[in-house]
């Protein structure tokens, strides 16, 4: 899916969290969102997932324009925050079961993917057990299970690799994730991780201050950068000093 | 108790204000975040004042009885009303505030955060203590009290807060799953019924409390401290003196609750072992479906089997549970029926609540029918305490939202459950709607019922009791299309921003609430079935129209599903 901000305003109170925000996202990317505290990645993201409403500007998807109203495009992404939206009394099964029956997602072939899934992120032996009885790594596991088994065609995490997942989680989240984006299914993600952003995204987004600072592939943005092994290293220190 | 050195504290705010005042770029962000810090809740604007309202309730009571029990009774039944709101909130200060996530980062022990809350909830309960400042203030003026009586009215308003936080204490450690949130949501309903309907029922009201006044006083443990207030009028009732020894055993058992409390206040992630990887006898009754008191425990290749054999996928089974449930199975669409596992994720339970309902109001009513041989007060204390009850039960059953407005805490902001999902307006709406009105027959025949029963209780006769529980019924129907609404609009920030947008929409939903009440009001009063049944249609209108509206805004899309965490 084709998504696209037009010229996207958002403000809190009198802080603006995006600033007239335009940017185009093909299919079938991984895309990395950085940029220092409050410079308005998360609120990118709720943007994108119908949670913000932006002050000025519109979010399209496939060239239609998303509102409130039209289920169907909001049916097509899936937004997992820091702390997964689940159910912390019911257990990990049930929670799985809730989402991909809300997706429409529980056909045929269901019972293999959530399977296979629970295999990968080490949660089948607590796949009977209440979220509220996981920690917090396996709970945002479980979380990002429903996301990876629902496979909608954007993904929205906010911080994911900042939400207490062991390596095996990481290293399994990042494989279904660069499958799936073969598959055509767009990743955003937001990040404060330089080198993770570098090695896991298609395309870097810089966001600071509300602005888009860069959105590129991280080759083209290594052409312009002076230190070409520290490119958003370099970004980041720039941003700080206010030179770009 | 301070969990920082104000000295610290004192010199690092010093230093922040020179460091903005030095640079331009930080004076900026300064007043940008001063801007975002200011809210204004005007529930907590306005706390102050509901001692006030007491008061007015006190001095209308005392005036239309003549008697100073009344207004006693009045203060008890606001103690009560107090402790079925305080015992949740102190529960939810030790174990679920937001707060405590950040407290257990900081190097501090269990019994300092513990400590560190319990005085936040004491804090907050100072309010409780102005009430009865005001209130037995009111109470002394009427008695027209002389200057040595004062200082012990305010004795007495000081004991009744002390036994009031000994006793939220006391059923928080004692009683932390009663339904205190209900009864408290039940007595702050029948409060307003008793204003808006004063005309009606007041007289009636009035008199019932009267007459049960003392036994009332007597009952509640609250009462107990209120009571002692007698000893300063000239009536001296010097009986009353020996509830010191009650109040003194409560206040008592205080000191034990807490160490109860924070026994209980524990952070840890419970450890389980592994199960054996063993397959069962025979394959789990239940399916997937656990509880968090006994989790199922089982062995991978049984896990995977549930999995594979798509237990866990499998359609609910509450439709079993009874008829009212299969009826309401059957008239959702596929969509409908998805969404009904989500907001309600424990499954439905209509026919067995209903059941539970009119078997307690047979209860009730066989109880006062014995008790009636006693004494009249006797019969018509237990009326009205069945009464209360199953109202409550019927209120909580018939306006039950679900799950899919819970406030989910996420990147600093409180976000509904639904809209984590992109559940959209109407599908929930539609399926919250369904849910009531399915019951809508067995509402009209409880509002049928107790209205008889109020009505024996109010001397009216039985066949006006029933058609004030008809239209009844038929408005508590009405509201749900009010109160779905006010559900939405509680996740969001709707209000939030002064524009003309949020004044709009509040001027137009005031609007249509204040008419809802006309036509409600219209419709309970007047006589003629007729007439009375084109009001409540028009409250029925003004409801669709209230939801309709919101909608509208809604999907005009210019506020946010979020709230910033109060």
């Amino acid at each position: 899916m084709r998504i696209e901000l037009r010229g996207v305003l958002k403000g809190y109170r009198s802080v603006r969290a995006l600033d007239h925000v335009s940017l185009q996202i093909e299919p079938g990317q991984i895309v990395s969102l950085l940029g220092p505290n409050g410079a308005g990645k998360t609120t990118l993201i709720r943007c994108l997932a119908g949670i913000a409403a932006p002050d000025k500007g519109a979010v399209y998807f496939d060239d239609q324009e998303f509102t409130r109203e039209q289920m169907e495009l909001r049916h097509r992404l899936h937004f997992l925050p820091d702390f997964p939206f689940l159910f912390w009394e019911q257990s990990v099964l049930r929670n799985l079961s809730i989402v991909l029956r809300l997706f429409e997602a529980d056909g045929a072939g269901a019972e293999n993917r959530v399977l296979e899934l629970l295999r990968d992120f080490d949660l089948l032996p607590l796949a009977l057990r209440p979220v509220n009885s996981l920690s917090r790594g396996q709970a945002y596991k479980a979380g990002l299970v429903a996301l990876l088994a629902a496979d909608r065609e954007v993904w929205l995490l906010d911080e994911p690799f900042a939400s207490g997942m062991d390596p095996q989680g990481i290293d399994a989240f990042k494989r279904h994730a660069r499958a799936a984006a073969g598959r055509g299914r767009t990743i955003i993600y937001s990040t404060q991780l330089l080198d993770v952003a570098e090695r896991f995204s298609d395309r870097v987004c810089v966001i600071h201050k509300g602005e888009i600072r860069a959105f590129d592939t991280l080759d083209k943005l290594r052409e312009l950068a002076q230190d070409k092994n520290n490119v958003l290293e370099e970004m980041f220190r720039n941003l700080r000093e206010g030179r770009q | 108790m301070k969990l920082h050195s104000p000295g610290f504290e004192r010199t690092l705010r010093q230093q922040v204000k020179q460091a903005v005042r030095r640079s331009p770029e930080l004076k900026r962000e300064f007043r940008q975040a001063k801007g975002s810090r200011r809210h204004y809740n005007l529930l907590q604007v306005l706390r102050p004042f509901y001692g006030v309202v007491l008061a007015l309730g006190i001095w209308a009571t005392v005036q239309a009885t003549g008697h100073m029990v009344a207004g006693l009774a009045v203060i008890n039944l606001w103690l009560l009303t107090l402790l079925c709101a305080q015992v949740p909130a102190l529960l939810t200060r030790f174990y679920a505030a937001p707060e405590l996530h950040t407290l257990i980062l900081l190097p501090l022990s269990r019994a300092q955060i513990f400590r560190w809350q319990l005085q936040k909830h004491f804090r907050q309960s100072f309010y409780a203590l102005l009430d009865l400042v005001i209130a037995f203030g009111a109470l002394a003026y009427l008695n027209g009290f002389a200057a040595w009586q004062w200082p012990a009215t305010l004795l007495v308003a000081v004991l009744a807060w002390v036994l009031l936080l000994a006793l939220i204490a006391f059923c928080a450690a004692r009683f932390p799953r009663r339904p205190f949130q209900m009864v408290f949501h039940g007595l702050i309903v029948m409060g307003l019924v008793f204003f808006i309907g004063r005309g009606w029922l007041g007289a009636a009201a009035i008199t019932a409390l009267d007459h049960g006044a003392p036994a009332l006083n007597l009952i509640l443990p609250m009462g107990w401290a209120v009571s002692l207030f007698q000893l300063l009028t000239l009536e001296h009732a010097w009986w009353v003196a020996l509830l010191l020894l009650p109040v003194a055993a409560v206040i008592g058992t205080l000191k034990h609750s807490l160490r109860r409390l924070l026994a209980d206040f524990e952070y840890q992630e419970p450890v389980w072992n592994e199960a054996s990887d063993v397959v069962p006898a025979a394959a789990p009754n239940n399916g997937p479906e656990t509880s968090a008191d006994q989790p199922v425990r089982l062995g991978l290749t049984a896990i995977a089997e549930i999995i594979q054999i798509r237990a866990f996928l499998a359609a609910p089974r509450w439709p079993q549970n009874g008829w009212l449930e299969q009826k309401l199975w059957r008239w959702l669409n596929q969509r409908e029926r998805a969404l009904s596992e989500f907001v309600f994720p424990d499954g439905i339970v209509l026919t067995a609540v209903w059941l539970s309902i009119f078997r307690n109001l047979f209860i009730t009513g066989m109880a006062a029918l014995a008790l009636g041989f006693i004494s009249p007060t006797f019969k018509s204390g237990a009326l009205a305490l069945g009464l209360f009850v199953t109202f409550c039960q019927a209120l909580a059953q018939t306006i039950n939202q679900g799950r899919a407005f819970q406030p989910m805490r996420c990147s600093g902001v409180n976000t509904p459950m639904y809209a984590g999902f992109g559940v959209g307006f109407r599908e929930l709406s539609r399926l919250l709607f369904k849910y009531s009105i399915i019951q809508a027959p067995v509402v009209l025949a409880y509002t049928l019922v107790a209205g008889v029963a109020v009505a024996l209780l109010t001397d009216f006769t039985a066949a006006t009791g029933l058609m004030v529980g008809l239209k009844s019924g038929g408005l508590l129907l009405a509201c749900r299309f009010i109160l779905v609404t006010l559900a939405f609009s509680t996740g969001t920030n709707d209000t939030a921003k002064i524009r003309f947008r949020s004044l709009a929409l509040v001027f137009l939903l005031v609007t249509f609430g204040i008419i809802f009440i006309g036509f409600g009001v219209a419709c309970l009063f007047i006589p003629n079935l007729w007439v009375a049944g084109i009001f409540w249609v028009l409250a029925l209108l003004d409801a669709w129209l209230f939801h309709w509206v919101y909608q509208w805004f809604y999907h005009s899309g210019r506020f946010d599903l979020m709230s910033l965490p109060q």
